[in-house]
């Protein structure tokens, strides 16, 4: 072997290790934003816990109480609603920051349930298609449930929409997710990305998924998830 | 006939307050108390109790696995949920399950015995199959604002107020279509036809100010 090849060679060798080396640490500081969420979330889940066993139960003795004052007086009636209304409120806080019914239920009744609270309320007509792989490893289900929460939080905020259309399938072994909204757009070019959305990005990287968002002025909004399991 | 009642919920306080409410019952007696599912498996296989009374949120294994794995290997048993959650999701996936019943935490004591003697003696027991099953129902009180939805409340109120659907859309940061909106689902919903019904109706539930 020449000198020319014997030093080819080597620099070849090195460019091996030195890009085993790149995705070495890429692996770990995607490991680490992985733990980084997980954390994120078993702080929400207390903070929700404390919600809904402090306030909760304070208002839900209160709410008691009115109820059964309530045919008392029309206005005493009318503060039993609010109580009702206020502890309504406290509870799906305390649900959306911690949705225990993806641990109890799984995927599939949590995305209807976070329809139908998040769109109901706001005079929204929606279509679920929902249909998924038997078993979903857990930290991804809390990645897609987190990332139609945001999108269906900006479509109720910002589109101004009639309906709302989520669909969840599976090929292979990548899951893909779209919410479908006929709402005014916007062009992708000139809006910033917000808070939510920017860490919606972040933490679908970190699970190697695709986050796609298409819109025009007039044209709706679609957002396209596809995450390898 | 006694009906032997085995109980599984995490939250010993809870579960001890309900097993000492139905024990104090003649015809009732708790033979058993879990604390998560893997523990109610075994127990169900042991003493094939009457009733299985269970919470869904539990430890170790949730209650929907555990309902799963306990039809698997006693098809007949009588399952009644115990739950704090009112939400149609849980109710529908527990009924989906094969659950005969399904009661909120917050019910009376008597509401509770007499699901459990509903389910004992084979009927189910949900709450919104009242109008569906005269012989197994439950008893619920419903408000005629439960149908509506949060929003739709607060809509329902500034219009018994005597707010304009104008108004309404300023006071709660919405475009009037969708006051409007609100506003007609409300009346399909109540079956109403104008404003002075809605007040009328205000009225006699006693809900006006």
């Amino acid at each position: 072997m020449s000198d020319v090849e014997q030093e080819l060679a080597s620099i070849k060798a090195l460019q091996a290790s030195l890009k085993q080396r790149l995705d070495d640490d890429q692996a770990v500081l995607q490991q680490l934003a992985k733990r980084l969420w997980a954390q994120q979330e078993s702080e929400k889940a207390k903070l929700s816990r404390e919600l809904h066993d402090g306030i909760g139960q304070l208002l839900t003795g209160l709410t008691r109480r009115l109820q059964a004052l309530s045919q008392q007086s029309p206005e005493l009636a009318t503060l039993h609603s609010i109580a009702d209304m206020a502890l309504h409120d406290v509870r799906q806080l305390s649900r959306l920051m911690s949705p225990t019914i993806l641990d109890d239920l799984g995927l599939k009744p949590a995305l209807n349930w976070l329809c139908r609270n998040l769109l109901e309320d706001e005079a929204i007509t929606y279509e679920s298609h929902i249909d998924l792989p038997a078993d979903i490893p857990k930290d991804i289900s809390i990645l897609l449930f987190r990332i139609a929460q945001e999108t269906l939080v900006n479509t109720v905020k910002h589109s101004a929409a009639s309906t709302v259309t989520l669909s969840l399938g599976h090929h292979h072994n990548v899951i893909r997710l779209d919410i479908i909204d006929n709402g005014k757009g916007f062009d992708t070019k000139q809006v910033e990305p917000g808070i939510g959305l920017s860490s919606i990005n972040d933490r679908a990287s970190a699970f190697s998924a695709q986050l796609e968002l298409i819109s025009a002025i007039g044209k709706g909004t679609r957002t396209t998830v596809t995450v390898p399991i | 006939m006694t009906i032997n009642v085995v109980i599984a919920d995490d939250h010993v306080l809870m579960r001890q307050g309900v097993s000492q409410m139905l024990n104090s019952h003649e015809h009732i007696s708790v033979i058993d108390e879990c604390n998560d599912g893997v523990e109610l498996i075994a127990s169900v296989l042991k003493h094939s109790p009457d009733v299985i009374l269970m919470d869904i949120s539990m430890p170790r294994m949730s209650g929907l696995v555990a309902i799963d794995k306990i039809l698997a290997q006693r098809a007949a048993a009588k399952i009644l949920v115990l739950s704090m959650h009112n939400e149609v999701e849980y109710v529908e996936a527990m009924r989906d399950a094969g659950a005969k019943g399904y009661i909120l935490k917050e019910s009376s004591g008597e509401s509770l015995i007499d699901a459990i003697k509903k389910v004992a003696a084979g009927k189910i027991c949900f709450p919104d199959t009242e109008e569906k099953n005269n012989d197994g129902q439950c008893q619920k009180h419903i408000s005629p604002l439960s149908v509506l939805t949060r929003r739709e409340r607060e809509v329902f109120f500034l219009v018994a107020a005597g707010n304009t659907s104008k108004k309404i859309a300023e006071l709660l940061d919405m475009s009037l279509k969708t006051a409007e909106n609100h506003r007609s689902n409300i009346y399909k919903k109540l079956n109403l036809s104008s404003s002075a019904e809605l007040i009328r109706m205000a009225g006699k539930a006693g809900l006006l100010e």
